[in-house]
């Protein structure tokens, strides 16, 4: 049985996959930028994007609203980094509210492996 | 080159600096959006634009001492300042941002704050910080300056909502000769976090547009141009890396005149542009993903057909084929209510 190997993407270029691109690896791409997508589709490479396992809006936002601008960005960029990196085991909500979704999208992850 | 003529010109420009006891006005930045303000504003007032006052080096820490001295500095620069109008926040600009908190502390100074874009979002991320900070806020039309008084409400803050007309930059002069349907994309969440949805689903439905302008283009013979980003490069907007291989037009840094000589507008957020091409009465049509952060109510009735959701793209095609065929039914001039007097005027 093929060992399966998740790559998420924020670049494609097929040299870096070469020592893993054998036999016994079956690589399942995601893409987390418009440039992979464009990439992979070149290479005409199957790939997922992360909407595929859960949206941005289903991850949703804390509702402690933040108090300055710094606060509103930073959490805006958090809320984003989850939203890439929400299938990731490490992530964590900083604002201490972590989505059941979060865990949904993971689940389907599993699926797919 | 244009911002640093900008830079320049703001640090040597001020206006009627010799007339005493004239209240004091300082403007965030001088753009074409708020010169009409200026000019008039100038008459009776002491103009001034906000200096720069530290690096513009700190970008996360906002909890340090650095970024309590530059909030300190501002505030004492604010001390004989009575209004401070401000239109954006850009995201790396501490020095704004230490600006506004530093007016905000300062006892004699109002912040006024004009609503520069639209977004038409029922989330009020982009509005909480200035419910808090500002003394006034100007809306740019009636319905956003009543959903802007119910948060207010909601969010217990004391500011005052004003409404106001935005400059439009250009008059709709449409070519009677062709008939050019104009496309104008909203930004990537990497160029600016605004909500709305990934980065890669809204690239995946501009892999179908590009398919679909390109189909009008050849087989029916439609005039399209694509309003390329301001920010695109490849490594942002892919849409940009080939653009010879379309059989539509892909031109960028136009959009003002390519707004105003084309006979349809299309867009895929309601944004500025959206409004701007409803306020200068071009048939316009919003597509808009059902999966965004959603768009408020009362902006939906306002703008009837002009805004259709669409859960799967394929929709789409359907409705620019109605936009086509019936486009006064996609004609909405932004509705207005009294325009308000800015705080330094003079009520009659």
């Amino acid at each position: 049985m093929k060992e399966k190997v998740i790559v998420y993407l924020e670049y494609y270029d097929p040299n870096d996959f070469l020592k893993l691109a054998n036999g016994n690896v079956e690589l399942i791409f995601i893409a987390l930028t418009p440039i992979a997508c464009y990439q992979l589709d070149n290479y005409n490479q199957p790939y997922k994007i992360p909407d595929d396992f859960c949206s941005i809006s289903e991850i949703g936002i804390p509702k402690n609203t933040p108090p300055s601008m710094f606060e509103m960005y930073h959490l805006e960029e958090v809320r984003t980094k989850l939203y890439w990196l929400s299938l990731l085991d490490h992530v964590e909500w900083e604002y201490g509210a972590v989505n059941s979704l979060y865990y949904g999208g993971k689940l389907k992850l599993k699926e797919l492996v | 080159m244009k911002e640093f003529f900008r830079s320049m010109a703001q640090k040597h420009i001020t206006f009627n600096s010799k007339c005493k006891d004239k209240p004091k006005i300082v403007f965030s930045i001088l753009n074409r959006f708020v010169k009409s303000i200026v000019e008039e504003a100038a008459k009776e007032n002491e103009i001034h634009f906000l200096p720069e006052l530290f690096d513009n080096y700190l970008r996360e820490d906002s909890d340090s001492c650095t970024y309590r001295g530059m909030i300190a500095g501002y505030k004492d620069y604010f001390q004989d300042k009575s209004f401070f109008v401000i239109d954006r926040l850009p995201r790396n600009d501490v020095n704004r941002m230490a600006a506004v908190e530093g007016a905000k502390q300062s006892p004699c100074t109002k912040i006024v704050y004009l609503d520069h874009g639209e977004t038409g979002f029922s989330d009020p991320i982009g509005q909480i910080h200035w419910l808090r900070v500002a003394d006034y806020y100007y809306a740019n039309n009636t319905e956003t300056k009543h959903y802007i008084q119910e948060l207010a409400q909601r969010f217990d803050s004391d500011v005052v909502v004003r409404e106001r007309r935005r400059t439009l930059s250009v008059k709709w002069n449409r070519d009677k000769n062709s008939s050019t349907i104009l496309f104008a994309p909203s930004f990537y969440n990497s160029d600016l976090f605004i909500g709305q949805y990934s980065d890669t689903m809204k690239y995946k439905h501009r892999k179908f547009l590009v398919d679909h302008f390109n189909y009008l283009s050849y087989n029916c013979g439609e005039s399209i141009v694509w309003s390329g980003l301001s920010s695109s490069n490849e490594n942002v907007d892919p849409i940009s890396i080939k653009p010879e291989e379309y059989f539509f037009d892909y031109i960028e840094g136009q959009f003002n005149k390519l707004l105003s000589t084309c006979s349809y507008f299309l867009t895929d957020a309601v944004s500025t542009p959206f409004y701007d091409a409803c306020d200068l009465g071009i048939p316009a049509l919003c597509f808009y993903w059902k999966g965004s952060t959603p768009i408020r109510e009362a902006v939906r009735r306002q703008f009837g057909k002009s805004i259709f959701v669409f859960d799967d793209v394929q929709e789409v095609k359907e409705e620019i084929g109605n936009l086509l065929g019936s486009y006064d039914q996609y004609i909405n001039p932004v509705i207005h209510g009294e325009i308000d007097k800015y705080p330094w005027e003079k009520s009659i």
